[in-house]
């Protein structure tokens, strides 16, 4: 995966995705590679989400 | 030259004036003047000297001497300051009532008998108002209310006398506040009371100019009741300088009644040097929470920020599942729907009706025609073949 994707980026991938399975527009045979990729895109941003959440304790701690 | 007259003694002449004056005016009088002259006595007597001037030319028009006795001074002294806030000076206006005395030895003088303080509060109030509408006419009065209060006011320039309670009161309260806020302070000593006053804090004003930028705002203070000399407050001279300096001026001179002219120019008046301290620790208090309230708001955002990106994320992770189970059970789905349309159409499913099919020499029979005597015919049933020949007899 890209290493510049932000998380907004993945996270508009990660809907794009689910939005093409629900609505049906996918082919069988891509299916497997797309899910994967969403699984890559969900822990990206789980990481993304939980650095964010660290480094923001840290900075409030700091001032408190 | 005189005659043959013989002429008076001295004695003699003053005791006609004596009775004369005596005999004419014996009731007692209120009479306005000026106090040109005030000088109090070992023995607690105090001899005035009353002055009327002229009010444009402001030159003396009409003076005489005046002894207040003790036994009416004691109690007239305390009673002016208390009424009037302002001590019996020279300077001021009064109304007196007096019985006119003339002695042969000491002249002309007035025996003063009461004193009523409202006149001179009224004059006093007047030239507060004469000194104000001065100051309004030159633009200057509000000038320092003008001023931007500063929001953290801890570095405080005070004007006091050094052993007045007053400055150990503000100094107490300001120090020992229960935030624990950190003040600067410095004393710029001036006489609180008496003639000096508006020199010394014109003074005190010019010095801590000297270093403006050192200073938040400057506190005028004194302790003291509700009586005490107040007309040192009163010049134009100090307002101007207070309404004209750079930094706000607080005041907390210590007194009941209504406000000096320095009151009125300053930024801020309060009653007590306590109260000064306390606007100050207040005014840094507000800020403080201003700066926890912003501190908790950012917290808060941030929390609700990450909160809302973990409900859209969880979203994602629970829906996506469901999503791709659906889509392959509609797949298998559509294969059943086409895999029935396929047995439908098929030829076993007829045949197992009762219907067959004939086929000779591999082509399908669908009409008798073209059929000879001893054609070899192929049927399909449902279940296995036979064959028949052809007579068409």
């Amino acid at each position: 995966m890209n290493d510049k994707i932000t998380y907004s980026m993945a996270m508009a991938r990660l809907e794009e995705i689910m939005g093409r399975i629900q609505g049906g527009n996918i082919d069988i045979e891509t299916l497997t590679e797309e899910l994967a990729e969403a699984q890559q895109l969900i822990s990206f941003c789980r990481n993304r989400i939980y650095k964010l959440d660290e480094d923001i304790k840290a900075l409030i701690d700091g001032v408190e | 030259m005189t005659g043959n007259v013989e002429p008076m003694t001295l004695y003699a002449l003053n005791s006609m004036v004596r009775n004369a004056i005596n005999g004419q005016l014996h009731s007692r009088y209120w009479v306005v003047g000026e106090l040109s002259e005030v000088r109090e006595t070992a023995a607690g007597h105090c001899y005035v000297e009353l002055v009327q001037r002229d009010e444009k030319s402001n030159t003396i028009v009409a003076k005489a001497r005046g002894t207040i006795w003790a036994r009416i001074y004691t109690l007239l002294r305390p009673y002016f300051l208390e009424q009037t806030g302002q001590r019996f000076t020279a300077g001021i206006k009064v109304l007196l009532q007096v019985t006119v005395d003339f002695h042969e030895l000491y002249g002309y003088t007035l025996d003063v008998c009461d004193i009523e303080p409202t006149y001179t509060v009224g004059d006093m109030a007047r030239r507060r108002l004469q000194i104000l509408n001065r100051l309004e006419q030159e633009g200057v009065i509000n000038l320092n209310k003008e001023l931007p209060f500063p929001q953290l006011p801890q570095r405080v320039a005070v004007i006091s006398s050094s052993h007045a309670a007053g400055y150990g009161d503000f100094c107490d309260q300001l120090y020992n506040n229960h935030y624990g806020f950190v003040f600067y302070t410095r004393l710029f000593a001036a006489p609180m009371q008496g003639e000096k006053v508006e020199e010394g804090i014109i003074a005190a004003l010019d010095a801590i100019a000297q270093n403006i930028d050192m200073w938040d705002v400057v506190v005028i203070i004194r302790g003291g009741g509700a009586t005490s000399d107040l007309t040192c407050f009163d010049t134009y001279d100090l307002a101007n300088n207070c309404a004209q300096f750079p930094l706000p001026i607080i005041t907390g001179i210590g007194h009941q009644r209504d406000d000096t002219v320095l009151d009125s120019v300053a930024h801020v008046r309060v009653k007590t040097p306590t109260a000064a301290a306390e606007l100050l620790v207040h005014t840094v208090a507000q800020q403080a929470a201003r700066i926890d309230m912003m501190r908790q708001s950012i917290t808060d955002g941030t929390r609700n920020m990450i909160s809302a990106m973990q409900q859209r994320l969880q979203s994602v992770v629970q829906r996506l599942p469901v999503v791709t189970a659906l889509f392959v059970q509609r797949q298998n789905h559509k294969l059943d729907l086409f895999a029935q349309q396929v047995e439908a159409a098929s030829p076993q499913r007829i045949l197992s009706m009762g219907y067959s099919l004939t086929t000779c020499n591999g082509k399908i029979v669908r009409s008798p025609h073209g059929l000879s005597d001893g054609d070899v015919l192929v049927t399909r049933l449902s279940e296995g073949t036979v064959t028949s020949v052809v007579d068409k007899k």
